[in-house]
C-alpha cells in the first residue's frame, strides 16, 4: 500500500513537528491502539477517509454527543474525522448524522429496524463471561435492556445472561450501559483496520 | 476639463464595507452560537437541567431564552435547521459546501459524489458572478485576519519592524495543485487541515462542546504569525488553496470594482488600504480582488464603483483630479494653444 | 506507569459516573485525554485488585422495593462506591435486579449539603423582634432558586421549627401538626416519629407514603386475620402448586420474586394466573416457560366479581376442595359468604353485569381458572391424604396495582375469602401474599406511623395498649388519648384537604416526596402553599424543596444505621457504610432533637421521653438503643420481639448482631420472635393456626378477638355507576369548585367503595376517533399509572446514570389499533389530559415500538404510563412536563385511605 506507507512517513514528520510546536500535541501517537467506532453506516475506513470532508456537522447534530473528533492521536489521516467511543457515549441509532452528512461518508439510512440491520455495521459486541455479572450469578441484564434491537441483536437466557447474535450492529449502547468495570460487554469495531486492534 | 464627466459613485457604496463587517461578524457569531445550540440540544435531550453545573445552567438558560422565539414544538429539533460551518453547512434544508470540498473529495476518491456537487453549485455560481466574494464577505478567517491586520498596523506605527515580503501571487495555485496531488496520493482530504475557514468552525466547536482544541488551532496560529511577521495577509494572498480556487472560479466574474478616473485624485489611499496588495489606483484588480469594498470606503472622491463587466479595465491613466493628470492637461493645453 | 494512569482514569471515570447523565458534557477534555481510547489490553484480572486498604464492606437490605434483597455495600475512602448482592441471603441468594445493583450510583448526585435552608422571607420574619408573625408562611413557594434561601445552622433552624410547632400545638391543637413519613425511613426513625406526633404533640395527623401503596392490604388483613402481615414467607413460593398474581407485575416491580417463581415453575410446571389489564412481561415470561398453563385474565376493575365467581364455580363444580371443617371451626360469617357467592356470582351473572358479551373475561375463562385452582388445592389435599406434611396449594400474590383502588380493601378481602374457603390459608405453601413497594413499608405498618394506629398492629382506640405505649414512650397518657380523639378523616388526602382549609398549620415531609400523592395541582400543592412545611431532604432538586419553608439536609440509606422490614416480615440491619456529607443528619437524630425540644416547650420532660445520648465518637445517636426500646415495648403484643433480648442475655449477641446473623443462621429475623427458641431460629416463618410454635401467644388461631378468621362478602354493583361516578369526577376538576372537599362527602366515598366504582368514567362514545376530532371536554380513554422495572419511584433511580439511560423518557403504552384510529404514530409526543391536569409522554405503540422499554401490551382503550419519571425532566415546575400525578384522582376509601391511580379517564392530544 503506497498510500499507507507514504502517509506514515509523512505523518511521523508532521507529528514530530506538531509535537514540538505545541505542548497540546506532545503525546506520541505510535503506542496507541485505538478502539473506536465510525458513525453508523460508514464504510470501511479507507473508503471513509476518502469521502469524509471533516465538516463536523455529524457531531453537531448528534443528540447524544456520541460523535467526537480525532485530533492527531489516530494519525494524520484521521485528523478531525468523527468517531464514537461507546464507553463514553454510544450511538442511539437516530440516523441523524447520515441525514446531514453532505459528503456521503455517512450514508443516509432511514430510522427503521430493517434498514439499520442491513446497512449499519459499526462493530460487534463481545461478552466477556468472566466479567459479566449475569454469568457470575448476579442477574444484571442491563445490556439487554439497553439494546435497541432487543431479542434480535442481543438475547438473554436464564438469569439474564446475554448472548450476541450476528445481527448486532455495534451501536455500543450495551457497552455504555454495562455496570461492570471494566465493562464485560464490548464492541469490537468492524472497520478494515480493526484487525490490528 | 472633460464636460462628459460621469456622475460620481453612488454614495451608498461607501457604506457597503460596514455591511461587510456586519456579515462577517454575523457569520462568526453564528459559528460560536451553533456549538452552544448543539450543547443546549444535548442537555435538553438528556433532560439534564437539574444535574448541570452552574456554568452549564447559564448556557442552557441563555440559549433557551435566545432560541425561544424560533421554537414551536417541544423538542427543539427545529434548531437542527442551521448546522455546520462555513466549510459545509445546512441552512433550512439547503446544504451548502465550500467548492474546495468537492475538489478534495474528487481528488481523494477519484470519482464524483453527486449530492456533494449539488451542495457546491450555489457557491460556485455566486463565485462566477461575484468573484472571490467569499474571502471578503463570509470567511471567518478573514474576520480574524482583518482584525489581526489592525493589530499589525498598530505595531508598525509604534515602530516595530515587521516583515513585508512580497511573494508571487501564483504560489497559492501551487499549494492547491500540491494539495490535490497529496489528497490523491494519500487517500485522505488534506485541505480540511490547512484551510482556515474549515479549521475555525471545527475548532470553535471542539472548544465549546468538549473544551479542547485540535491541531487545526496550531496551524491557524502559525498562519497568523506568518501574516504578522512575514507578509501582510500573506496566507490569504499567497498560500490559501481555497482562495486559489475562488480566484480561478472568479476570473471572469461579472461584478467588478472599477475606478472612475474622472473622479480619482491619485491619493493612493486605496492602494494602501487593500490588504491583498492590489492597486485599484492603477486599475489592477484581477482575479485576486474579493470585492471587499474597503477601497471604495476609503476613497475620498468616490472614484471607485461597481460595474457589471466581465473584464477589468486596462490602466486608464492618472486620475483627473490628481496633479499628474493636471500637469499633462496643462501641457496638452499648451500644445493646443501652440 | 501507564497502567497506573489508566486504572486511575478508570476509577475516576467510575466515580464521575453521576456526571455521565449530562451526556459527558461536564467539560473534561474527553477527546484528547481518554483512557478508553486505548483498547484494554487484558481485562483486569479481577475486581479485588481494585480494592485499596481503605475499602470496606457493610451488610444491608436493598434500599428499593419491598422484596428486601440482601446487599453488600462497598465503601472506598469513606464513599459508597458499589453494591454486591449477598450470596448468603435467604431472600435473593446472590441475585439482584438492576436497581439494586446500581443503588450506589445516585447517592452523591445532586446532594444537599451543609447548613439548613430557610426561605429568606421566613427567616427575615423570624429575625424580627418577638419573631414577628410566628405563623408566617413563605410567599416564595413554588421555586427553588438559590437566592430565595438563607443558609442557617442546624441549631438555629431547629429552634425556629420547635418554637413555631410548639406555638401551633398550643394555640390550635396538636392535631394541627401533620407529618408525611416514609416506608424508606428506618424502623427506629418511624417509631420515634410516631412517638413525636402522637405521644408529644397528641396529633393524629401522621401519614406515610405507605398510605398510597399498601393500606388496602393493611385494613383487609386487619378485617380478616386481625394482624397486618402476610402470614407466609418467600419459602412458600417454592412449595406452592399454583400462583395467581392480581394487579402485580413482579417481573418489573419485584424481579427477584419473579425469578424465584419462574424457577419454581420451570422445575415443577405449576400453573400461573396473572390478572392484569395489560399483558405484562410477567405473563410473557411465564408463557416462555410453559404457555399451556399460563393464564392471563385481562380485567379492568372487576376483580371482586371475578374472585367471587371463582368461589361460585368451586362451590358448584368442585365441592371437594371446600374446607368446610376449617370454616366451621376457625372462621366467622362463612355462611353468608358462601350463600352470597352462590346466589349472585355465577360466571354468567358476572359477565352480564360487567358488560355483557364484550366483557374480556368470559365464563369459560373463569371456569378454567377455577379448575386450575381446584387442581392445585387437590394436590395439597392429596399430600395430606398420603400422610405427607400438608403443604402446597395456591398462593395469591398482589401488588400495589391491586391495592390502588377505592375498593382495594374489598379486593384484598375477596382474595382472603377465597383462600380461606378452600383452606389455602395458614399452611406452608399457600395463602395471601401482599408485596409491598417500599423497602420498609412493613416497618411503617408495624410501628403504626399512620393515622389511628399505635405500634405493634393495634389501633389507637385500644385503651389497654394505649396505656402500655404511654408507659413505654414515657409520655403522659392524656397525650395519646388526645391523639385518639383527634380526627384526621381522609388520611393522607384528608391531611392535604385540611391544610387547604387551614386545619393543618405545619407539616413535616420526611423521606417522602409529595408528588406520590394524587392530584398534585389541585390538592397537594395548594395545601403545601398554605402550611408551614419542613422538609428533610437529601437532593437539591427534589420537588419537596419547592414547597418547603425549611429544608434540613438529611443522610440517606447507607449513611445511617437502622432496621428495615421486608414483605415477609424479615428484619434486616442496614449498616452505616459511610459518613453522610457535611451537614447531613440522620432522620433519627432530627426527630430526637426536635421532639425533645418541642416536648420541653410544651411543658413535658423532653429528656425523659428522649433519654438517648449522642455517641461522642460520631456525634450521632445510636440506633441500637432505640431498637432495644422498641423491642422492650413489643412485649405482650402479637409482634413480640423480646426473644432477642433473651438471646442477648444468654448468648451475649446484641439484637443487631442476631439480625446480622453472625451466628450462621439465615440472615434477618422474621417477627414475632417472642422467646429464646424462636429468636434463635430466626423468628417465625409462618403465622396462624399454631404455626408460630408460640404457646403463650396473646391470641387464638387468628388474631381476631375471638381467634377466628372473619369472612366478609364484598360486592360490585354497577346499577347507578354513571350517576355516582359523575359525582366523584367533580373533585379536583380544573374548572370545578375549589372548596369541594372529599372529607365533607364521606358517605359518597363509602358508597363508591361498597359498589366498587372507578374514580373516573371515560366517554367511550368518543373512542375510535382521530384525536383532534374529540371535543375538548370529552375523555375517551382509560389511563393507568404504575411503575417500570428500571426505576424505583422518583428520586434515586432517576439520578442513577445506568437506569436513567435505560428508560430516559416519559412514555405511554398504547394499543396499535387505538393509535391508528387516533392518528398517533410510534414515537410521537403526546399530551395526556384528564379532568384534573395533564402531562406529556412519548407514544409507545405496541411491543415493537422503538420507544423504550416496550414490553407490555395494553388492551384497547387503555393507556399506561409510569409515574417513576415524574421529575426526571426537572423538578422545576416550569420545565417539568412529566408530573404524572397532576392527572390522578383523589377519591379514597374511607377505611383504608387508599387512592385509585389506575383508572383515570383521559384524552390524547398531540404535543
Amino acid at each position: 500500500m503506497f498510500r499507507r506507507s507514504f502517509l506514515k512517513a509523512l505523518g511521523v514528520l508532521v507529528i514530530t513537528a506538531a509535537g514540538t510546536a505545541s505542548p497540546l500535541h506532545a503525546r506520541p501517537t505510535a503506542e496507541y491502539r485505538l478502539r473506536f467506532l465510525r458513525p453508523p453506516g460508514a464504510d470501511k475506513d479507507d473508503q471513509f477517509l476518502t469521502q469524509c470532508i471533516r465538516c463536523g456537522q455529524c457531531g453537531q447534530i448528534c443528540p447524544n454527543q456520541a460523535i467526537r473528533y480525532f485530533n492527531l492521536e489516530n494519525g494524520l489521516a484521521s485528523l478531525d474525522t468523527p468517531h464514537i467511543i461507546p464507553r463514553e457515549q454510544a450511538c442511539i441509532l437516530c440516523m441523524k448524522c447520515g441525514e446531514i452528512c453532505p459528503s456521503g461518508a455517512i450514508p443516509k439510512i432511514p430510522r427503521e429496524a430493517e434498514a439499520i440491520l442491513t446497512h449499519v455495521r459499526m462493530g460487534m459486541a463481545v461478552v466477556d463471561q468472566n466479567l459479566c455479572l449475569s454469568y457470575q450469578g448476579k442477574t444484571c441484564g442491563v445490556c439487554y435492556r439497553a439494546c435497541p434491537l432487543q431479542g434480535v441483536a442481543l438475547k438473554v437466557g436464564m438469569l439474564e445472561q446475554p448472548s450476541v447474535t450476528n445481527q448486532c450492529v455495534g451501536c455500543g449502547l450495551c457497552e455504555r450501559s454495562c455496570i461492570q468495570m471494566p465493562q464485560a460487554i464490548r464492541i469490537f469495531p468492524m472497520r478494515q483496520d480493526a484487525a490490528t486492534v | 476639463m472633460n464636460l462628459h464627466t460621469p456622475p460620481p459613485a453612488f454614495f451608498f457604496l461607501k457604506h457597503i464595507n460596514k455591511f461587510r463587517w456586519l456579515t462577517l461578524t454575523l457569520v462568526f457569531g453564528l459559528l460560536i452560537a451553533l456549538p452552544y445550540i448543539s450543547l443546549y440540544q444535548n442537555f435538553r435531550a438528556a433532560h439534564a437541567y437539574d444535574f448541570l453545573p452552574p456554568s452549564d445552567v447559564r448556557i442552557y438558560d441563555a440559549v433557551e431564552w435566545l432560541t425561544a422565539p424560533f421554537i414551536h414544538t417541544h423538542e427543539a429539533s427545529e434548531l437542527n435547521a442551521i448546522k455546520g460551518n462555513t466549510w459545509s453547512g445546512t441552512l433550512f434544508g439547503l446544504k451548502l459546501s465550500d467548492p474546495l470540498t468537492l475538489v478534495s473529495q474528487m481528488a481523494t476518491q477519484l470519482q464524483v459524489y453527486w449530492p456533494l456537487i449539488l451542495t457546491v453549485l450555489l457557491p460556485i455560481g455566486l463565485t462566477v458572478l461575484f468573484g472571490r466574494f467569499y474571502c471578503g464577505w463570509i470567511c471567518p478567517a478573514t474576520f480574524l485576519y482583518e482584525l489581526f491586520d489592525k493589530l499589525r498596523l498598530l505595531l508598525l506605527r509604534s515602530g516595530i519592524p515587521l516583515g513585508a515580503v512580497r511573494l508571487d501571487l501564483r504560489l497559492k495555485y501551487l499549494v492547491l495543485a500540491i494539495g490535490i496531488a497529496l489528497s490523491t496520493a494519500l487517500g485522505t482530504v488534506v485541505f480540511s487541515a490547512i484551510y482556515p475557514p474549515a479549521i475555525i468552525g471545527r475548532e470553535l466547536q471542539y472548544w465549546i462542546t468538549v473544551n479542547s482544541i485540535g491541531a487545526g488551532s496550531t496551524f491557524f496560529a502559525v498562519t497568523l504569525l506568518f501574516d504578522l511577521l512575514v507578509s501582510r495577509r500573506g496566507f490569504c494572498r499567497y498560500l490559501c488553496p481555497g482562495g486559489a480556487l475562488y480566484s480561478l472560479l472568479g476570473r471572469y466574474r461579472l461584478l467588478r470594482i472599477q475606478r472612475l478616473p474622472n473622479h480619482c485624485n491619485d491619493c493612493t489611499l486605496c492602494n494602501r488600504e487593500c490588504q491583498f496588495g492590489l492597486k485599484p489606483m492603477r486599475d489592477e484588480f484581477g482575479q485576486e480582488c474579493n470585492n471587499c469594498t474597503a477601497c471604495i470606503a476609503v476613497c475620498p472622491t468616490q472614484a471607485l464603483t461597481f460595474k457589471i463587466t466581465p473584464k477589468d479595465q486596462s490602466y486608464q491613466g492618472h486620475g483627473h483630479l490628481g496633479p499628474a493628470y493636471k500637469r499633462t492637461q496643462v501641457t496638452m493645453d499648451k500644445e493646443k494653444v501652440n | 506507569m501507564k497502567r497506573d494512569r489508566m486504572s486511575l482514569g478508570r476509577r475516576a471515570f467510575l466515580k464521575g459516573s453521576g456526571a455521565m447523565v449530562v451526556a459527558g458534557t461536564a467539560g473534561t477534555s474527553l477527546m484528547m485525554n481518554n483512557p478508553e481510547l486505548v483498547a484494554a489490553e487484558a481485562p483486569a484480572t479481577n475486581v479485588k485488585d481494585v480494592k485499596s486498604s481503605t475499602s470496606k464492606t457493610s451488610y444491608a437490605a436493598c434500599p428499593y422495593c419491598g422484596v428486601g434483597c440482601g446487599t453488600i455495600i462497598q465503601t472506598e475512602n469513606g464513599k459508597i462506591t458499589s453494591m454486591q448482592p449477598d450470596r448468603d441471603h435467604p431472600t435473593n441468594k446472590g441475585l439482584q435486579c438492576i436497581k439494586g445493583l446500581t443503588a450506589a450510583e445516585p447517592i452523591y448526585v445532586d446532594r444537599l449539603e451543609g447548613d439548613c435552608y430557610v426561605r429568606k422571607d421566613v427567616w427575615a420574619e423570624w429575625k424580627k423582634p418577638g419573631h414577628g408573625d410566628i405563623e408566617y408562611v413563605s410567599k416564595t413557594k413554588g421555586a427553588f432558586d438559590e437566592e430565595l434561601w438563607d443558609r442557617v445552622p442546624y441549631e438555629d433552624a431547629g429552634n425556629m421549627i420547635a418554637e413555631k410547632v410548639a406555638h401551633f400545638a398550643k394555640k390550635y391543637s396538636g392535631n394541627s401538626i401533620g407529618l408525611y413519613g416514609s416506608g424508606q425511613l428506618t424502623l427506629e426513625g418511624q417509631y420515634l416519629e410516631n412517638l413525636f406526633l402522637k405521644g408529644v404533640l397528641g396529633s393524629n395527623t401522621i401519614e406515610a407514603n405507605a398510605r398510597m401503596c399498601m393500606t388496602s392490604a393493611v385494613t383487609a388483613y386487619f378485617a380478616t386475620l386481625g394482624s397486618d402481615t402476610p402470614p407466609l414467607c418467600y419459602e412458600d413460593l417454592e412449595l406452592c402448586d399454583m400462583i395467581m398474581h392480581f394487579g402485580h407485575n413482579p417481573r418489573e416491580a419485584h424481579p427477584i420474586v419473579f425469578w424465584r417463581i419462574a424457577d419454581h415453575k420451570k422445575r415443577m410446571d405449576i400453573p400461573t394466573v396473572v390478572v392484569d389489564p395489560r399483558r405484562t412481561g410477567t405473563v410473557q415470561g411465564y408463557s416462555d416457560i410453559n404457555a399451556k398453563n399460563t393464564v392471563h385474565v385481562p380485567i379492568l376493575n372487576g376483580d371482586i366479581a371475578f374472585l367471587n365467581a371463582i368461589a361460585h364455580v368451586l362451590l358448584k363444580d368442585h365441592p371437594d376442595v371446600i374446607d368446610w371443617d376449617f370454616m366451621k371451626e376457625n372462621t366467622k360469617d362463612w355462611e353468608e359468604y358462601t350463600k352470597g357467592v352462590a346466589e349472585k356470582y355465577s360466571p354468567e351473572q358476572v359477565q352480564q353485569f360487567m358488560g355483557g358479551v364484550n366483557h374480556p373475561v368470559p365464563p369459560e375463562l373463569i371456569r378454567h381458572v377455577a379448575g386450575l385452582f381446584a387442581d392445585a388445592t387437590r394436590k395439597r389435599l392429596a399430600r395430606k391424604k398420603a400422610g405427607q406434611p400438608e403443604q402446597g396449594g395456591v398462593i395469591i400474590m398482589w401488588g400495589i396495582g391491586y391495592n390502588q383502588h377505592i375498593h382495594g380493601q374489598h379486593n384484598v378481602i375477596s382474595i382472603i375469602n377465597l383462600l380461606s374457603m378452600t383452606g389455602n390459608l395458614a399452611k406452608p405453601g399457600c395463602g395471601p401474599f401482599s408485596m409491598t413497594g417500599q423497602p420498609n413499608a412493613m416497618g411503617e405498618r408495624l410501628t403504626g406511623g399512620l393515622t389511628g394506629r399505635l405500634p405493634f398492629n393495634i389501633g389507637l382506640d385500644n385503651e389497654k395498649h394505649l396505656s402500655h405505649m404511654a408507659a413505654a414512650w414515657n409520655v403522659p397518657e392524656d397525650n395519646l388519648k388526645t391523639s385518639a380523639k383527634a380526627q384526621n378523616p381522609g388520611f393522607a388526602v384528608g391531611m392535604m384537604e385540611r391544610a387547604q382549609k387551614g386545619d393543618v398549620k405545619a407539616m413535616f415531609l420526611i423521606y417522602a416526596t409529595h408528588i406520590d400523592l394524587p392530584d398534585t395541582h389541585n390538592l397537594v400543592r395548594p395545601a403545601l402553599n398554605k402550611a408551614f412545611v419542613i422538609a428533610q431532604e437529601i437532593y437539591r432538586h427534589a420537588p419537596n424543596n419547592l414547597y418547603a419553608d425549611v429544608i434540613l439536609p438529611a443522610a440517606t440509606w447507607g449513611e445511617v444505621q437502622g432496621v428495615y422490614i421486608n414483605s415477609e416480615r424479615r428484619l434486616h440491619v442496614i449498616d452505616k457504610a459511610a459518613q453522610a456529607p457535611k451537614g447531613c443528619k440522620p432522620d433519627l437524630d432530627m426527630v430526637i432533637d426536635k421532639g425533645r425540644h418541642i416536648a420541653t416547650l410544651l411543658g413535658m420532660d423532653g429528656e425523659k421521653i428522649f433519654p438517648w445520648k449522642r455517641d461522642p465518637a460520631t456525634g450521632e445517636y445510636n440506633a441500637a438503643e432505640i431498637f432495644e426500646a422498641f423491642i422492650l415495648a413489643s412485649k405482650g403484643t402479637d409482634s413480640d420481639l423480646t426473644g432477642m433480648l433473651e438471646v442477648q442475655k444468654k448468648d451475649g449477641l446484641t439484637p443487631y448482631d442476631q439480625i446480622r446473623s453472625i451466628d450462621g443462621k439465615d440472615r434477618g429475623m422474621q417477627w414475632p420472635a417472642p422467646n429464646y427458641e424462636i429468636a434463635k431460629a430466626g423468628g417465625t416463618k409462618r403465622r396462624y393456626m399454631n404455626q408460630e410454635g408460640w404457646a403463650e401467644r396473646p391470641y387464638g388461631m387468628f388474631r381476631k378477638p375471638d381467634g377466628k378468621m372473619q369472612f366478609k362478602l364484598c360486592h360490585m354493583d354497577y346499577s347507578n355507576r354513571v350517576e355516582l361516578t359523575n359525582k366523584l369526577m367533580e373533585f379536583g376538576r380544573k374548572d370545578g369548585d375549589k372548596n369541594l372537599f372529599t372529607i365533607d362527602n364521606l358517605d359518597l366515598m363509602k358508597e363508591a367503595r361498597d359498589k366498587a366504582m372507578t374514580p373516573d368514567l371515560p366517554d367511550e362514545d368518543f373512542r375510535n376517533q382521530a384525536w383532534h376530532a374529540v371535543p375538548k371536554d370529552k375523555y375517551p380513554m382509560w389511563l393507568g399509572l404504575g411503575v417500570v422495572y428500571e426505576h424505583f419511584h422518583t428520586a434515586k433511580s432517576n439520578r442513577s446514570p445506568t437506569t436513567r439511560r435505560l428508560v430516559p423518557e416519559q412514555y405511554v403504552e398504547m394499543h396499535p389499533d387505538d393509535a391508528k384510529e387516533m392518528g398517533i404514530k410510534d414515537g410521537d409526543l403526546i399530551n395526556l389530559i384528564t379532568r384534573r391536569g395533564q402531562f406529556q409522554a412519548r407514544a409507545q405503540v405496541g411491543t415493537n415500538s422503538l420507544v423504550k422499554p416496550a414490553r407490555n401490551s395494553v388492551p384497547r382503550g387503555y393507556l399506561f404510563s409510569p409515574w417513576n419519571l415524574s421529575v426526571a425532566d426537572s423538578a422545576d415546575p416550569k420545565k417539568n412536563k412529566w408530573l404524572v400525578n397532576g392527572t390522578s384522582s383523589r377519591i379514597w376509601d374511607t377505611v383504608s385511605g387508599q387512592v385509585d391511580f389506575k383508572k383515570l379517564a383521559c384524552r390524547v392530544e398531540k404535543a
